[in-house]
């Protein structure tokens, strides 16, 4: 509850900017910053280091170099010389003018490739990675400032106010899961079933359990705590029969059960709860 | 706006006061709509030169290359001829793409997208012809250093074709990851716009999940950088390999140690020809006349101008060169290409690629929408020509005169180069419904300093 996000939008590169230096000498700390293009100076103004990959790729380069010079040695010098027009077979350094477009273009290779791997390791970039920019408009025409630690949030409200900013969207952490839960929870359907446990007690009666399912996955079981005789149960009702002594009773709290298992179903639904989560608030009582 | 400052003499890039948001709109326009009945004319006649096409190469490879209208004199003909042809096309694409990316040019934003696309889908073309010349496709992948199970023989790395080899598979390779790390934002961009759900998984899968953090913009911005430094001299030297396959052979009129450069300056010329057939038919059916300006087309004509010119250069120092060589063999090779059988052949290269730029010098031509499409085709027209002319002129009239020929192509011959002319605007056409044509995102980092609207803000406030 008390985990809230800020997010401070803009819907110009500058206003961004200028709020951007605002906020940072304001002792602000800024958590993200999700732009629609490069803005020019931001990366000054956040304090990134600078990125060290044009350096990875300079060593790929290298790697590719020595590949290749390696590759076509053996190759051509080493495992099978031959005469080809009267050219040195027998020394790499002689032969070398005919392997340099080779060896130039596995450079480029290693260097290209890797280098765009790294960049996509590094940022986490993938097909079936989801997109975390927090509102589709970043990739429009807004710029959004995300803040998730703070400690006064009346005084960063003030701060955030002093600059040009467009809006401000204030995120309660519980509600946001809630809301991931949800869209996990909507697609996967949930069961609840009475069972009886399988082992019998010595005078033949047996605990009553609560199933839960969900999908095709995952199953487990919960006692209820009521201990009946098997003839006495009617699974078309769900209920006990009167011919057991204390049915009354025991139906009432039956009945208790039923509307939990209706009311968590859609709580669960509504990603309140969790699958996991949802036999302590059935059996809570 | 201080760091927004561009020199009012610099004509605006983005026209028809454009926001942020509305450059976003415009460029998903094409992608959200349905297409049109011209798009489905055109992409029809283009399936049915693919398939076409395929048919040929069908019976090419069941039947053999006897098909083809080679003989033992002219043992390569239309297939190279097309190779170096679709290859020097592909190269406009890296050079504005990596070149100008380098030279800080902001007019290449409007274009670089589908330059780049042009070169991948070319680059796909000019791979088929080696790949169907030899004859067994299905035993291509010897053509890679793999362990000799196969027999007692490595490749050969002293051979300009495996040089071809390698230059190509990387060339296609790196333009291709340098093309989709650009897209990735773009895509972001229509996801994010999506209300299909279909478009939405489509673009999320595409896009790897973007999202635009600073720091995924500071790697983004070192990323393009180093790859275009990477892919400049990558494209010089392909077609300075490519150039290779002729230039390190003993035939006159192939062993001239200046093709590398003259090779390159060829594929400049006809791919800027073949970007500007593209964008100044995509910028009316896209109505993105407000990023492809007039000034894109100028500049474009003024490349083809100076590459024209160059290569003009380049075919009179060859007609000096063989000259005071004092070979015979050469000075005849020369003679025959001009006054030969295959005359009109030379003169047709000669006119498209050497007269037919210089029109450009005039500014009324040269920002002519109609003119700049004529002499963009004119251009294509010679460029193929050159390489016809230097392929079959060199080889038909060897050291004996009585194995001289001529060569006439098939319907094969034709069949498979119109195929791939179809196979490349069938993609062409897919990719323009399908991609964002424009770099958006870095039309939008230039928009405060080249945006019509926002230069007029600033001539007024001077003022």
């Amino acid at each position: 509850m008390l985990n809230k996000h800020v997010h401070a939008i803009y819907d110009d590169d500058d206003k961004l900017l200028s709020a951007v230096k605002h906020l940072r000498s304001s002792g602000v700390s800024i958590k993200d910053v999700f732009t629609p293009f490069p803005v020019h100076g931001l990366d000054h103004a956040l304090d990134l280091k600078p990125t060290r990959i044009a350096i990875a790729a300079f060593i790929y380069g290298c790697i590719g170099l020595t590949t290749a010079i390696l590759m076509i040695n053996y190759i051509m010098i080493v495992d099978w010389p031959q005469n080809i027009g009267g050219k040195p077979s027998f020394s790499f350094m002689e032969n070398l003018p005919a392997f340099v477009p080779v060896i130039f273009e596995l450079t480029v290779f290693f260097a290209g490739h890797l280098m765009v791997i790294t960049f996509y390791v590094r940022s986490s970039l993938w097909p079936f990675k989801k997109a975390e920019n927090p509102i589709p408009e970043t990739t429009d025409d807004k710029f959004l400032i995300q803040i998730t630690s703070f400690k006064d949030q009346k005084k960063l409200m003030s701060i955030i106010k002093q600059t040009d900013y467009h809006n401000i969207d204030i995120i309660e952490h519980q509600a946001a899961v809630a809301e991931s839960n949800k869209l996990v929870n909507e697609s996967s359907q949930v069961s609840v079933g009475f069972v009886f446990h399988s082992r019998k007690y010595s005078n033949g009666s047996s605990n009553l359990r609560i199933q839960f399912t969900k999908g095709r996955g995952s199953q487990y079981a919960k006692n209820t705590g009521i201990r009946i005789f098997r003839k006495y149960w009617s699974s078309s009702k769900n209920s006990v029969s009167s011919k057991h002594p204390e049915h009354e009773l025991i139906n009432k709290k039956l009945e208790n059960i039923k509307s939990k298992i209706v009311s968590g179903k859609e709580k669960f639904k509504n990603g309140v709860i969790s699958f996991e989560q949802l036999h302590n608030y059935v059996l809570d009582n | 706006m201080g760091s927004h400052y561009e020199a009012p003499i610099r004509k605006p890039l983005v026209t028809g006061n454009k926001s942020y948001h509305q450059i976003t709109v415009d460029v998903a326009r094409p992608i959200e709509g349905s297409a049109n009945k011209q798009w489905w004319i055109v992409f029809g006649i283009s399936l049915t030169l693919f398939m076409w096409g395929i048919g040929c190469i069908i019976y090419t490879v069941s039947t053999g290359i006897g098909t083809w209208g080679l003989n033992k004199t002219v043992g390569w003909a239309w297939d190279i001829t097309n190779f170096v042809w679709w290859v020097g096309i592909g190269h406009a694409g890296t050079l504005i793409s990596a070149v100008l990316l380098l030279f800080r040019q902001k007019w290449r934003m409007g274009i670089n997208r589908s330059a780049e696309a042009m070169t991948i889908f070319s680059v796909i073309q000019a791979g088929l012809f080696p790949v169907i010349h030899m004859g067994r496709p299905w035993l291509a992948y010897w053509i890679v250093p793999i362990p000799n199970t196969f027999g007692s023989l490595w490749v050969n790395f002293n051979s300009p074709l495996l040089w071809d080899v390698f230059a190509i598979s990387t060339y296609l390779t790196v333009s291709l990851v340098f093309w989709w790390t650009g897209l990735l934002p773009d895509f972001a961009m229509i996801r994010d716009r999506a209300v299909k759900p279909f478009q939405k998984k489509i673009y999320s899968l595409v896009s790897f999940g973007w999202s635009g953090r600073a720091k995924d913009w500071q790697r983004f911005e070192e990323v393009s950088l180093v790859l275009a430094g990477l892919a400049t001299p990558l494209v010089l030297s392909v077609h300075t390999i490519v150039s290779f396959d002729f230039a390190t052979s003993v035939i006159p009129g192939w062993h001239t140690t200046i093709f590398p450069p003259y090779f390159v300056a060829g594929a400049i010329f006809s791919g800027f020809a073949m970007v500007q057939t593209l964008l100044l038919v995509m910028r009316k059916v896209c109505n993105l006349e407000d990023y492809i300006t007039l000034q894109h087309i100028e500049l474009m004509n003024i490349v083809i101008m100076i590459t024209g010119s160059i290569v003009g250069c380049a075919y009179i120092t060859e007609l000096f060169i063989a000259w005071y060589s004092g070979v015979e063999y050469e000075q005849y090779a020369f003679l025959n290409r001009a006054t030969g059988p295959y005359w009109w052949a030379y003169w047709a290269m000669m006119t498209c690629n050497v007269f037919s730029p210089q029109f450009m010098w005039f500014k009324k031509l040269r920002t002519s929408i109609t003119f700049s499409f004529v002499i963009s085709i004119v251009v294509n027209i010679g460029m193929w020509f050159e390489r016809f002319v230097i392929i079959v002129t060199s080889l038909h009239r060897d050291y004996l005169p009585s194995s001289w020929t001529m060569f006439s192509p098939t319907f094969v011959d034709i069949g498979i180069f119109l195929g791939t002319i179809g196979f490349f605007f069938v993609l062409f056409l897919l990719y323009s419904r399908t991609f964002p044509v424009i770099a958006q995102a870095e039309v939008k980092t230039i928009l405060k300093s080249s945006g019509d609207n926002y230069k007029q803000t600033r001539d007024n406030h001077v003022k």
